[in-house]
């Protein structure tokens, strides 16, 4: 199986076994970052742009530690301290990075679609580190790594995503990305936050059930999103209480669903708003494992993406 | 080398490396992914038959720590490392099948080091084959092979095969007009299959998917002499003679990509 893919842009172009490949590939580079020395030679000479138009701690450091460990030279880009302020494009900005010589560029941006218009016309690699509600195909991919690690397959699994999904570029990821490897999705959230037509996202589409308890009652996992205040122009509910009063993952909720269950949360956690304290810190909850797995992810993607050079070589093992 | 020679071979090299170490305090076994893993722990059997002691078993994986891994078509499949002792100040045995290039070997050094710092690393093979390109060699040689660039030798063994035998092959390369592809037909010239199928010392014959045997790219040698003699004696055994004077007719077109031999 090969990967053969100049960029990552979401996981709806990935077929089961790319993204298959990809998590396998992270399971044997997990074992990498548990090493005294963390660190290999793969992408030695390789030049990746951090490109992040938007603010993010744990994707970028996730990105950022996963080039390192895999000997990258880096470069960083954030809109706030960028030309971008003196009005540059999104356009020449990249046109300069590439002239720069760069092999990678992982970006984040405000816009859905701003990778698909950077890679018309880059001829480097672009990963998606999130573009505004469409895709953070990374962070699905760290996601189904941890149930996997769990359950050893996803097959047949129930999977419950809870919260904004209207603005959510995980929650879209997520729906691709399990459907893709034959998981059974519920979206769960305020009638406000669903975006219509969802039903038919993803391969074989999902289930929608605005009711929490019913939502969860056949649960295997539980994903509650964040709740994103900054990508609302309206607020499309009362209050932060009455939301956590209605939709908030508590121990009460977690109790409705079937034993083993797994609670996730792509971070930052509003603790309080969209999930209570005690389930965020649970044995259940598997938050800080996503946060490990998704440099194991990161390092496979970065791997595979600058492995995917069109070439005809053969190899010798010996 | 049938798979009775293969056993007396892994036994010879278990004492040769017990004699050499005086012993078999502060060994570890690494073997190199995929076939130097099962070498690695038929060995370990061996030394724990007649020592009565078990030594541990690690498994490398070089894929991260090749030379080529920016050069090739697309990334290679990387296997999990799994060394669970701590190797500083320990002896490492480094196992491999074929000993070629050195290229493997000089990656499997790169990597070890990242985990500590061996007293020592020696370097045991079952088959030699030749052609360095690094100034390797290897201390406990289970069959040193005389071949030419355009031959494969492929180890296989029942734990990653489903089949125990050693094959040389000539390959003849030839482009292909439509995507500039080289494509390899082999030529198989001589195997040496077992007389009892083998055993899984470890109890899993798992069969290798087909295709994923390696390949070398050959430079072509213009006029190289060849005489194979091979002796059926049943079926299922079969001794191969083979002179390293060898005649092959080898065509190789240009292509685009340039081969990498480790």
């Amino acid at each position: 199986m090969q990967f053969n893919r100049k960029d990552l842009l979401g996981l709806e172009d990935l077929t089961s076994e790319q993204i298959k490949l990809i998590l396998d590939t992270a399971d044997n580079f997990k074992e990498v970052l548990g090493r005294k020395i963390k660190k290999v030679p793969a992408l030695r000479g390789v030049t990746i742009a951090n490109v992040f138009y938007e603010p993010s701690t744990r994707t970028r450091m996730s990105f950022e530690l996963a080039e390192k460990r895999l000997s990258a030279d880096i470069i960083n880009f954030s809109k706030a301290t960028s030309s971008v302020k003196k009005g540059e494009t999104l356009r020449d900005t990249l046109e300069n990075i590439k002239a720069m010589k760069v092999d990678i560029v992982v970006m984040r941006h405000g816009s859905s679609g701003a990778h698909k218009f950077a890679s018309e016309f880059l001829d480097v690699s672009i990963v998606n580190a999130g573009d505004g509600q469409h895709a953070h195909p990374t962070q699905a991919l760290l996601d189904m790594m941890t149930l996997r690690e769990r359950w050893g397959t996803l097959n047949g699994k129930k999977v419950t995503i809870i919260g904004d999904i209207m603005h959510s570029r995980v929650a879209r990821s997520n729906i691709w990305g399990l459907t893709k490897m034959g998981a059974k999705v519920t979206v769960c959230g305020p009638p406000t936050m669903m975006p219509v037509d969802i039903e038919k996202l993803g391969e074989g589409g999902v289930k929608l059930e605005y009711d929490l308890e019913k939502a969860v009652s056949e649960a295997d996992a539980i994903n509650i999103l964040r709740i994103q205040l900054e990508r609302q122009s309206t607020r499309l509910f009362p209050s932060s209480r009455e939301y956590f009063e209605v939709f908030g993952v508590t121990s009460d909720v977690i109790s409705l669903a079937p034993k083993g269950c797994i609670v996730m949360h792509p971070g930052p956690m509003n603790r309080g708003v969209e999930i209570a304290q005690e389930v965020a810190d649970s044995e259940q909850a598997v938050i800080l494992p996503q946060v490990t797995n998704g440099v194991a992810v990161r390092m496979a993607v970065l791997f595979l993406i600058a492995g995917g050079k069109v070439d005809d070589t053969e190899l010798n093992e010996n | 080398m049938d798979t009775q020679q293969m056993r007396r071979t892994i036994v010879r090299i278990a004492h040769e490396i017990v004699e050499r170490n005086r012993g078999v305090e502060g060994l570890i076994l690494v073997g190199i992914r995929k076939r130097g893993v099962p070498l690695a722990e038929r060995i370990a059997i061996a030394i724990e038959k007649f020592e009565g002691t078990r030594i541990p078993v690690g498994a490398l994986d070089i894929t991260l720590y090749r030379d080529d891994v920016q050069m090739i078509a697309s990334a290679p499949v990387v296997g999990k490392t799994e060394i669970n002792e701590d190797i500083t100040d320990k002896m490492i045995i480094l196992v491999d099948d074929v000993l070629f290039t050195g290229r493997t070997v000089r990656a499997a050094l790169d990597e070890l080091v990242d985990f500590g710092r061996p007293r020592s690393i020696q370097l045991a093979v079952l088959v030699d084959r030749g052609h360095r390109e690094y100034p390797i060699r290897a201390d406990f040689v289970g069959k040193n092979v005389p071949t030419s660039n355009n031959e494969t030798v492929e180890v296989l063994l029942a734990e990653t095969d489903g089949e125990e035998q050693v094959v040389l092959s000539d390959i003849v390369s030839a482009s292909s007009p439509e995507a500039g592809k080289k494509v390899g037909s082999k030529k198989k010239k001589a195997v040496v299959k077992p007389g009892k199928g083998g055993k899984s010392v470890t109890g899993k014959g798992k069969k290798a998917k087909a295709g994923a045997r390696a390949k070398v790219k050959t430079k072509a040698k213009p006029k190289t002499k060849t005489k194979a003699k091979t002796k059926a004696k049943s079926k299922t055994k079969t001794k191969a003679k083979t002179k390293s004077k060898t005649r092959t007719k080898a065509k190789t077109k240009k292509t685009a990509g340039k081969s990498r031999k480790k």
